[in-house]
């Protein structure tokens, strides 16, 4: 947590006590030089600076929320390109950090926007895709939190609730990402702005996916893929190649913005507008058919279109714009799906908080269910109840009717 | 009743040409009053409590007997199904699935393709317009939960189209509106609307916010491609890649890009109230309307989708089907308690024009129940009153 300047009495520490925040980034100062010494006494790490922080990456994050823009029926032209709220989350750049500093613990450095729409939002915005968010207070809440405020006081207590939610359910550490593509690139040099790009809008598609960087491609890196996208500008060479080629012999689609000298496979008979189709084996490859800088936006929908939502591990309705996590355990039998809400609308509103009703479709088979929240006691997800909220079980799926949400839910799924 | 009986009955009246599309009386009728009153046709009713699939398909099968068989429309033919999937897939009714509230159901057309496929189809093609998307309708059918798998397995040679923008096609076709048309002359379509032999208006029993009620004619309205049409439609081209709904044919604030022709009267209200009702008559004379099904089975009552205020889930037990959309759509209104005599003004027409009229005035088709022949289940013994549904409970008008 970032110390807020104003705290100067080492009393403010009893703030702290039963909660999960164990390390203070604290400016380095003789006003505040009381609060280090009992912050160090009470076991809590006091650091003063983020650089050169042993284990620990520090990134520069946006501040979660939707910037809404929706037009209020379905009948009129939305604004924005893609007709959606555009939403700003680090998920991603969590997820990516982490996948190429495997060792490293990824703190999130990010301020609160004037007004803050919601700390709980934040948290869960990194947390969920494994980061750790310093806790940043704005000078009108921690103002307020000094003078006891009520509302002031809410705002903490809540704040502190998804911190220690994630602190006390930690699915990084038992569950593996599922995914239905994976993302091949070097994420870097020339490759950095169309690849990240790619992995924000793939985010906000809700499909599944796996960063895989070239240079820690491994046998594994393909396993239960359905699809591979290949977003560099240019084609995978030695036995990336081989290994690319092997999947889709087998049955899997690759993507690719370039193709290879000598394309093997024969034409495929498709029409797509953007993409030539190339059959090899049971699968096939699609290769942009434009040599120009491809829009990142189209790569995203393309990808999920050309894969199908036949695939899709989680199909949302009423849900809002969100982030979605799914996760399983190694041997299969449990998954957890963390959903993560920046708005909600309907009947032309739009709202910075969650869904009044939302379902959420997740694929496999599973039977019992049960939804975490920050601020309510869990809730078994059984037959639907009076109000409909509960679980339907398929053959090959399940349905949850999700109660109102505020900004996170955490479903845990056993089979 | 003897149903051989029924079909050359049928041959003998002419309504074979009825079923093949010539349904008006004339090429344009506006400037004069209606030399002639307006077709007729049979329509069939019928009752179903479930989309349990031998329910439906018992049901469907007698109703197309009772028409006349499903033979004389699709045999040999290439059949489109227009099916109603209006607003985003991500939208539900409560928890409610798609085809339960707002959707054509899907289970209704399986059964549909697969008693077309056994009627002779030569190729059936699915046909919506998604809500912005120009990906494959299948697609966007997947993310309503359907299995498009399914339907596909109930006939041979079933397809999928997209229409919201050229789709597979090389070019749009420019199908006149026979009686000179209401807003436009003429509309670009996809191709899919003249490759077809036969068209089939494949809907769902609702009320509408824009034009009081919706089954198979405004169904027709999500023909148009929003590429040309839409909100974010190209102004010298189409935009290949719509987003957003039908701003152009709505609120009329700017004109449809240039490959369509432009509007009659530019000078014409730019009122939804005003223009869908009459767009909606214009696509159904340039796209005849064969065959139409309004799936009434489970429904929503106040409004067409469920961003309406207000709405409720229904279950008319309801499927009606019919030759002429306007003698189709005038039952549907009966079985729903609205009047489809009504004028603008009275419900459920409180701000639009009754686009029944329009097309009645355009001869299209009669709304006058003296002149239609409804066959099987009595409309007075089935007919469901969606607003007392709505009003029982407790909530209040959406007017």
């Amino acid at each position: 947590m970032r110390w807020p300047s104003q705290w100067r009495d080492s009393s403010a520490l009893q703030r702290l006590s039963n909660t999960h925040i164990n390390c203070l980034l604290i400016e380095d100062s003789a006003p505040l030089r009381s609060v280090v010494e009992q912050a160090q006494k009470n076991g809590i790490r006091v650091i003063h600076g983020t650089s050169e922080l042993p284990g620990i990456i520090v990134m520069r994050g946006v501040w979660p929320g939707a910037r809404l823009s929706r037009a209020s029926h379905p009948d009129t032209a939305s604004s924005g390109p893609t007709g959606l709220p555009w939403v700003e989350s680090n998920g991603w750049a969590v997820r990516l950090a982490a996948t190429l500093n495997p060792k490293s613990t990824i703190w999130v450095d990010v301020t609160p926007k004037d007004p803050p729409e919601s700390y709980p939002l934040c948290v869960a915005d990194v947390a969920a895709f494994g980061g750790t968010w310093i806790i940043s207070l704005d000078d009108q809440l921690a103002a307020g939190i000094e003078r006891g405020d009520g509302a002031s006081m809410e705002t903490w207590k809540g704040l502190i609730e998804s911190v220690e939610f994630f602190a006390t359910h930690n699915y990084r550490s038992a569950y593996v990402g599922s995914a239905v593509v994976g993302v091949i690139s070097s994420f870097s040099g020339d490759n950095q702005v169309l690849s990240w790009e790619v992995l924000k809008l793939l985010t906000r598609t809700t499909e599944q996916y796996r960063i895989i960087p070239i240079g820690s491609f491994s046998a594994n890196s393909l396993s239960g893929l359905q699809a591979v996208l290949c977003p560099d500008s240019d084609p995978p060479g030695g036995d990336l190649r081989k290994a690319l080629l092997d999947f889709v012999q087998a049955g899997g689609l690759l993507i690719m913005r370039s193709a290879w000298h000598g394309m093997p496979g024969t034409p495929a008979n498709w029409d797509n507008p953007r993409y030539a189709g190339h059959v090899l084996g049971k699968g096939t490859i699609a290769v942009a058919k434009s040599k120009d800088t491809p829009d990142a936006y189209l790569i995203a929908n393309d990808t999920v279109a050309l894969v199908s939502h036949r695939f899709d591990l989680l199909r949302f309705w009423d849900a809002g714009s969100l982030n979605a996590y799914l996760s399983e355990a190694p041997d299969g039998k449990r998954a957890v799906a963390q959903l993560v809400f920046y708005a909600w609308e309907m009947n032309g509103a739009t709202a910075a908080h969650g869904p009044e009703n939302a379902t959420v479709r997740v694929a496999g088979r599973y039977r019992t269910a049960q939804l975490l929240t920050f601020d309510k006691p869990p809730l078994a997800l059984g037959q639907p109840d009076d109000h409909g909220i509960g679980m339907v079980v398929y053959d090959d799926s399940v349905e949850l009717h999700l109660p109102p949400l505020s900004h996170y839910g955490a479903v845990e799924l056993d089979v | 009743m003897n149903t051989y009986s029924r079909r050359e009955a049928l041959k003998t009246m002419g309504y074979a040409a009825v079923a093949a599309g010539a349904y008006w009386n004339a090429p344009s009728l506006l400037a004069s009053p209606l030399a002639s009153p307006a077709p007729t046709a049979p329509v069939a009713i019928g009752t179903c409590k479930t989309y349990d699939s031998a329910e439906l398909l018992s049901t469907l099968d007698r109703m197309f007997d009772q028409l006349g068989g499903l033979k004389r429309i699709v045999n040999g033919k290439t059949v489109a199904i227009k099916i109603n999937c209006t607003g985003s897939p991500a939208y539900r009714l409560g928890y409610l699935p798609l085809g339960d509230s707002h959707y054509t159901n899907p289970q209704v057309l399986t059964a549909t393709v697969h008693l077309m496929g056994k009627a002779g189809a030569k190729r059936i093609r699915i046909v919506e317009s998604p809500w912005s998307s120009a990906y494959p309708l299948e697609e966007s059918l997947l993310q309503a939960d359907w299995d498009p798998r399914q339907i596909a397995s109930a006939a041979a040679n079933v397809e999928f189209e997209n229409t919201n923008f050229l789709g597979g096609g090389k070019k749009y076709v420019r199908l006149a509106v026979p009686f000179g048309g209401y807003l436009f002359p003429a509309y670009e379509l996809n191709h899919s609307y003249s490759d077809c032999d036969a068209f089939v208006s494949l809907t769902k029993m609702k009320e509408h916010e824009t034009t009081g009620f919706t089954a198979s004619m405004k169904n027709c309205f999500g023909i148009t491609p929003c590429s040309i049409y839409g909100g974010n439609a190209g102004v010298d081209e189409p935009n290949e890649d719509p987003k957003g709904g039908r701003g152009i044919l709505h609120g009329g604030k700017r004109q449809p890009s240039k490959i369509a022709l432009a509007e009659l009267n530019p000078t014409s209200p730019r009122q939804d109230g005003y223009r869908v009702p009459r767009a909606v008559v214009d696509l159904i004379a340039a796209r005849p309307v064969d065959l139409q099904i309004v799936d009434g089975v489970k429904s929503m009552a106040g409004g067409e989708g469920p961003w309406a205020p207000g709405v409720i889930a229904v279950q008319p037990g309801l499927i009606v089907a019919g030759t002429n959309p306007v003698v189709t759509d005038a039952t549907c209104m009966r079985l729903m308690c609205l009047d489809p005599m009504a004028d603008r003004g009275a419900h459920p027409f409180e701000h639009c024009d009754n686009m029944l009229l329009l097309a009645e005035q355009a001869g299209i088709g009669t709304r006058d129940s003296n002149r239609i022949e409804v066959i099987g289940a009595r409309i007075q013994d089935v007919a469901f009153n969606f607003d007392e549904a709505q009003s029982k409970l407790g909530i209040p008008d959406r007017i």
